[in-house]
């Protein structure tokens, strides 16, 4: 099974937001990074055939989706970033609703619909009104009906935003488990949510796929770039100045600092291993040293 | 012997060898095509052959075939729908429907001039549901199921439909059963005229505008010229009006609804969101 981007492109008047994107997913978690405006929603929504691009062809084990039509829609679960939910239906009636747009038969609804209440662990609360749902019960409900038909292709547009920690663990576990006979595509600027499912890391800024790989290989391309070092408050300024600083801390009435750099920054500095954090800083710095936090 | 006059004579005599060794090549290549054979194939192998190929041959499409299984396929997801309507919208428009016959009865209002206001409230109202999946933020995941947005629109719009030459009907009936001198066919008239023409702007409004505030718009105007209406004087002239009148513009706005729902059968909205 594989999923075929070929010189994918798409434009809003002459404003390009996908440039030229070809890359093949085959099963398993791909996570795709990139800032605010990167185009990662544009390209989410063309695979999940809400929006056409401007040029190039994507086809599914080896058919064009444009001649599949209502197939490729038969095989694909999407979850939007913005999904409303109708509030006045309970959640079974709502995912009995959703079974029936994707096609599925009366027979089939029932039990797909209590297979997939129980998966995402929502079953208890079935008969409850979806407006209701806290936030992460709605993302919840969101995997949920995009489960419903069995995809072959998961498409969810940062699922885990507006999630407290627990929930996004929760989540992350979730589509990591249901990975298995499926391409997954997952789209975040939380690195934490694919540093540790994904398969694949594709790295899109400013519309242009600039790294597709595996997140160890990614990591070592910063490797011996990260640095830490315990400072006085009035070096913090200085080392801002010179290099990206991803993080500050305060240890023990010190501040420690993790700072990207080709060559040692400080006398005193470690070299770290690095993280996805980092490679995401690495690509996606402007602003980072100025913005970074302070964790006491 | 001029230079030029030397190469020309050598170039003649290489033309001249040319076509002597094509001439050689094409008999030894007609040779071994001679002695080539081509095995014919068995029967069980051209039949194979055709099976394989089988899928790949176009089918031919029977039009009506085609239309009469698309509108059944509508119809049953109609009826599908009607389930997850909002409740709101029968209990309105129940509602509509007991005001318009009080004031008959009650009010002593003219019959032809409240089936007339009433006739396409049950559309406007209708609308809200139909464009429910934009105001509550589905629209984009209801773009990615099987069944596109522009069907499940469809859909809620011929339910919507239904209801309303349901409820119009009911009405027409109980008024003539109730009341000897009212003719059925000029209630009819009055009925399906607002009806057809409102229906015509719901689709257009449906397919271009999309929004909700297009159809509250829509009902105050359309219960601003209710009150026009209710005035005798103006019912008056309505019912004078020669009933071609009438036909020609339910048939001009029914033109517009069936190339409406075509072209959104057919062709979809020209719905893109954008980023």
């Amino acid at each position: 099974m594989n999923l075929i981007l070929d010189k994918i492109s798409k434009c809003f008047g002459d404003k390009i937001v996908l440039d030229d994107i070809s890359l093949e997913l085959t099963p398993g978690v791909y996570g795709i990074l990139g800032a605010n405006g990167s185009g990662k929603t544009t390209l989410m929504r063309i695979l999940a055939t809400v929006m056409n691009p401007s040029s190039g062809h994507i086809s599914f084990n080896g058919q064009d989706i444009n001649d599949m039509e209502h197939r490729y829609r038969e095989l694909i679960g999407y979850l939007p970033q913005q999904v409303g939910l109708y509030k006045s239906f309970t959640a079974e009636k709502f995912l009995s609703y959703i079974a029936y747009l994707k096609g599925l038969t009366k027979a089939e609804t029932q039990d797909k619909v209590t297979e997939v209440l129980d998966l995402v662990g929502l079953s208890e609360q079935r008969k409850e009104k979806v407006g209701k749902y806290s936030g992460g019960m709605k993302r919840r409900i969101g995997i949920a009906q995009a489960l419903l038909n069995d995809p072959k292709l998961l498409i969810v547009d940062e699922p885990t935003a507006g999630l407290d920690p627990k929930e996004r663990i929760r989540l992350r576990n979730l589509l990591s488990r249901i990975s298995s006979h499926r391409i997954v595509l997952l789209s975040t600027h939380i690195v934490s949510d694919i540093e540790y499912i994904a398969k694949e890391v594709l790295i899109l800024k400013e519309g242009q796929l600039i790294q597709k790989d595996t997140p160890q290989r990614l990591l070592n391309e910063i490797e011996g770039k990260v640095w830490t070092v315990q400072v006085s408050e009035g070096e913090i300024l200085e080392l801002q100045s010179k290099y990206k600083v991803v993080n500050i801390a305060l240890v023990r009435e010190k501040y420690e600092l993790r700072i990207l750099s080709d060559t040692r920054p400080h006398i005193h500095a470690i070299s770290e291993v690095p993280h996805l954090e980092d490679l995401y800083l690495y690509h996606f710095d402007e602003g980072a040293s100025q913005d970074a936090a302070v964790k006491v | 012997m001029t230079k030029r006059e030397g190469k020309n004579d050598q170039g003649l005599v290489d033309v001249a060898l040319r076509d002597q060794e094509l001439l050689h090549l094409e008999q030894d290549v007609g040779s071994l095509l001679d002695e080539y054979d081509v095995e014919y194939p068995s029967e069980a192998e051209i039949m194979m052959t055709i099976d394989r190929l089988r899928p790949f041959v176009p089918v031919k499409v029977n039009k009506r075939e085609l239309m009469f299984r698309n509108m059944a396929v509508l119809l049953k997801r109609a009826l599908h729908e009607i389930f997850y309507i909002s409740p709101l919208f029968w209990v309105a428009n129940s509602l509509f429907f007991l005001v318009a016959l009080a004031a008959v009865f009650l009010g002593e209002q003219n019959p032809y001039g409240m089936i007339m206001i009433l006739a396409p409230i049950p559309t406007l109202t209708g609308l809200m549901e139909a464009l429910k999946s934009r105001n509550t933020g589905m629209a984009e995941l209801e773009m990615s199921f099987k069944y596109s947005l522009q069907e499940m629109i469809l859909s809620k719009m011929v339910i919507i439909g239904g209801f309303n030459l349901l409820i119009n009907l009911v009405i027409s009936v109980s008024l003539t059963v109730f009341y000897h001198h009212i003719w059925l066919w000029k209630l009819l008239l009055f009925w399906i005229t607002p009806f057809t023409v409102m229906t015509a702007i719901a689709f257009i409004i449906v397919n271009r505008l999309r929004h909700f505030y297009a159809i509250t718009a829509s009902l105050m105007i359309w219960i601003s010229f209710g009150g026009l209406i209710s005035q005798s004087h103006f019912i008056g002239k309505l019912e004078s009006l020669s009933p071609v009148v009438y036909i020609l513009i339910t048939i001009s706005a029914g033109l517009v609804i069936i190339g409406r729902i075509t072209h959104m059968y057919k062709r979809g909205m020209t719905y893109e969101l954008n980023p």
